[in-house]
């Protein structure tokens, strides 16, 4: 008996730790008692006026783009009756062109990822962190550079949503992408 | 009197703004690790970068060099010296693949300081290398096998590849000249320049930059870009097949008598096809939407 | 309708369709913001957002989960997002347990249990949810909340033993 209390002493250090039994004991009745409740868990009704607030916030769908087109093809019919002649139709023309960039601006902007939009903001929080070891002149001008050119891209995407788009929007707005992928990809160096 | 305190303000100014300068001068901690693996035939090279700095090169060795240093910025050297640790790596053979790693650790604490790792490794010429990067640099040369690249915000440099070379990007700079293996690339947000192109290439772009300067002894171009600009240089494109469409943008090429460009405004599509010479595939394949190509003549 | 057309008819901005696919997930979707935000109001804000999300960027889902996986994914990050905004956080003091949930008799129904759940401080509780209620992995708490594995499987306990604490009577 000495001899194995001896031995229990120098096992000791071998012993499980002093809370384990409490951690399998929580575990053993959590199991048997809560979990097979969480399946019958209520879900909640969402409050009927978030789908209104959700579609003021997208883009225009197609059928509401082709009313609109349909109604200026029909109040152009009428002027043309009424005076114009040529000078509508080729204006009719352009519309229908319009119509086209209309349609692939919304895909155009948003083919982004979500796990480029996360890189993007850690990115831009790192830069952030990075400034301040580089107080300098111009700390974090390459934000600034940024916001200035979100603000461009939203006010062209504001300028779409109300007159149409053309093709020297999308080339503007490319551009302004092109310009922020170019400044991302600095910070993303000088980090 | 005066001139005394004046000194003496002078002192004091000069003291001041040196304590103030030695506090905001960043402190570098360094950690340097260096490691050879013999090399055998089917051995592959896996690099695997966060925030570093990768510069391959080869040489007459069967030997793979791996140089790292990694490095740690802080105005608090205490800081800089308890970050450093932060960066893990890891270099060792598992059967034919050599892994050379380094990651930040994620203990719920972000690091203060800058930290950063530079790679210079050494293989030998037919050693395939694959490597990932991000936040980084990265430039190869004179490899005469296979490389495959996976970068995120990172600038890639190839140069002299004889291999072929499969390469994503993603808000990447992409630089290469004497590239003579087959090439494929999938970019977005991504630059690129590439010259002294020989072998069949393959660019698939989205919202980039591309600059490609055309050599006549090309294999083959196929290049897909959406919202992108492409810029293309080469001495008489008329030699070349060429099959080329821009939708919902500009195509600017040189003129010639005989091959126009051809638009179709309803569809805002710009086509032009120039002929290869007979029994020989159009080698270069041009699709475009939402972008502009323009074409210039090197005389 | 099938999901791959639903997805697809989304992708084209067909409103009909976009509103098939926020019923068929919103009510899911709002219980799990509620659950994490504990705040009805807070929640309506996170369900608008990340409904907003889901529909500009259904062109970025790749079918590599399923479609609702993906728009919870969408969901919790918005939650979590807004609860950093309005300056919440993630609390694990359990100090600030909810004082009225006080030893409950586990064989009553499970309103009980949810309000056991929601009484837990909202760290302990968002971890608690994230792997017992929505399945996620320690390894996609971790990447979702900024913490180690290790600290998502201890919270987890922490979580686990508080329940236990509530719902069954110790003798």
């Amino acid at each position: 008996m000495e001899d194995f209390n001896q031995l229990k002493k120098e096992f000791g250090k071998y012993q499980p730790p002093t809370d384990l039994w409490n951690k399998i004991e929580t575990d053993l009745e959590y199991e048997c008692y809560i979990k097979p409740k969480l399946s019958t868990l209520p879900t909640y009704e969402v409050p009927e006026e978030i789908w209104n607030n959700i579609t003021s916030d997208l883009p225009p769908t197609q059928n509401f783009i082709f009313r609109h087109i349909h109604l200026w093809k029909r109040t152009a019919a009428a002027i043309l009756l009424i005076s114009f002649g040529f000078g509508l139709g080729q204006w009719f023309l352009d519309k229908k062109e319009t119509s086209a960039y209309s349609l692939t601006s919304n895909s155009q902007l948003l083919n982004e990822s979500l796990e480029d939009l996360e890189d993007i903001e850690n990115l831009k929080n790192q830069y952030v962190k990075f400034c301040k070891f580089y107080p300098g002149d111009n700390p974090c001008i390459l934000i600034n550079d940024l916001s200035d050119l979100e603000s461009a891209e939203m006010e062209l995407e504001r300028i779409i949503r109300q007159m149409g788009n053309s093709q020297t929007i999308s080339r503007q707005l490319r551009r302004i992408e092109l310009e922020k992928s170019r400044i991302i990809r600095n910070m993303a160096q000088q980090i | 009197m005066l001139n005394y305190r004046l000194l003496v303000l002078f002192c004091l100014s000069l003291v001041l703004g040196l304590n103030a300068l030695a506090q905001s001068t960043l402190k570098v901690v360094s950690k340097r690790i260096d490691k050879s693996f013999s090399y055998q035939e089917a051995y592959s090279l896996n690099i695997d970068g966060e925030k570093a700095e990768v510069s391959i090169e080869t040489w007459n060795k069967q030997i793979v060099q791996v140089q790292m240093e990694i490095t740690s910025r802080n105005v608090d050297k205490e800081k800089a010296t308890r970050d450093i640790e932060k960066m893990k790596y890891m270099m060792q053979r598992v059967k034919n693949n050599l892994y050379v790693r380094n990651y930040l650790l994620n203990d719920g604490e972000n690091s203060s300081s800058l930290l950063k790792v530079v790679y210079i490794i050494k293989v030998p010429e037919n050693c395939p290398v694959y490597l990932k990067n991000n936040y980084g640099i990265a430039s190869v040369k004179n490899l005469n096998n296979q490389i495959r690249i996976n970068s995120r915000f990172s600038k890639i440099g190839l140069e002299n590849i004889r291999g072929n070379m499969k390469i994503e990007s993603v808000f990447g700079d992409l630089l290469g000249s004497d590239l003579w293996g087959d090439l494929t690339l999938n970019a977005r947000r991504s630059d690129m320049f590439f010259q002294k192109l020989y072998g069949n290439v393959n660019i698939n772009a989205e919202y980039g930059l591309i600059k490609l300067l055309l050599d006549h002894k090309l294999k083959s171009l196929h290049l897909n870009a959406i919202n992108s600009e492409v810029f293309m240089l080469g001495e008489n494109p008329f030699q070349m097949g060429m099959d080329i469409q821009v939708k919902n943008g500009q195509l600017d090429f040189p003129l010639h008598p005989k091959f126009k460009v051809k638009e179709q405004k309803e569809l805002g599509l710009k086509t032009l096809l120039i002929p290869a010479a007979k029994e020989q595939q159009i080698p270069v394949t041009i699709r475009i939407n939402l972008g502009d190509l323009l074409f210039i003549r090197k005389n | 309708m099938e999901e791959h057309k639903l997805i697809a008819a989304c992708k084209a901005n067909d409103r009909l369709a976009q509103q098939l696919l926020y019923d068929r997930y919103a009510n899911a979707m709002f219980t799990i913001s509620y659950r994490i935000t504990k705040d009805r109001d807070v929640a309506s804000d996170v369900l608008q957002e990340a409904f907003v999300r889901v529909f500009n960027y259904i062109h970025s889902f790749r079918g590599e989960s399923t479609l609702g996986a993906w728009i919870k994914r969408i969901v919790v990050r918005s939650a979590l997002a807004i609860l950093k905004k309005e300056k919440k956080g993630l609390s694990f003091d359990l100090s600030e347990m909810d004082e009225t949930s006080t030893r409950l008799n586990f064989d009553h129904d499970t309103d009980y249990l949810e309000k056991a759940i929601l009484s837990l401080p909202s760290g302990y509780r968002t971890v608690f949810l994230l792997i017992e209620v929505e399945g996620y992995t320690h390894q996609d708490v971790a990447d979702l909340l900024g913490v180690s594995v290790g600290t998502s499987k201890s919270q987890l306990f922490y979580a686990k033993k508080r329940l236990r604490e509530i719902l069954i009577p110790q003798n």
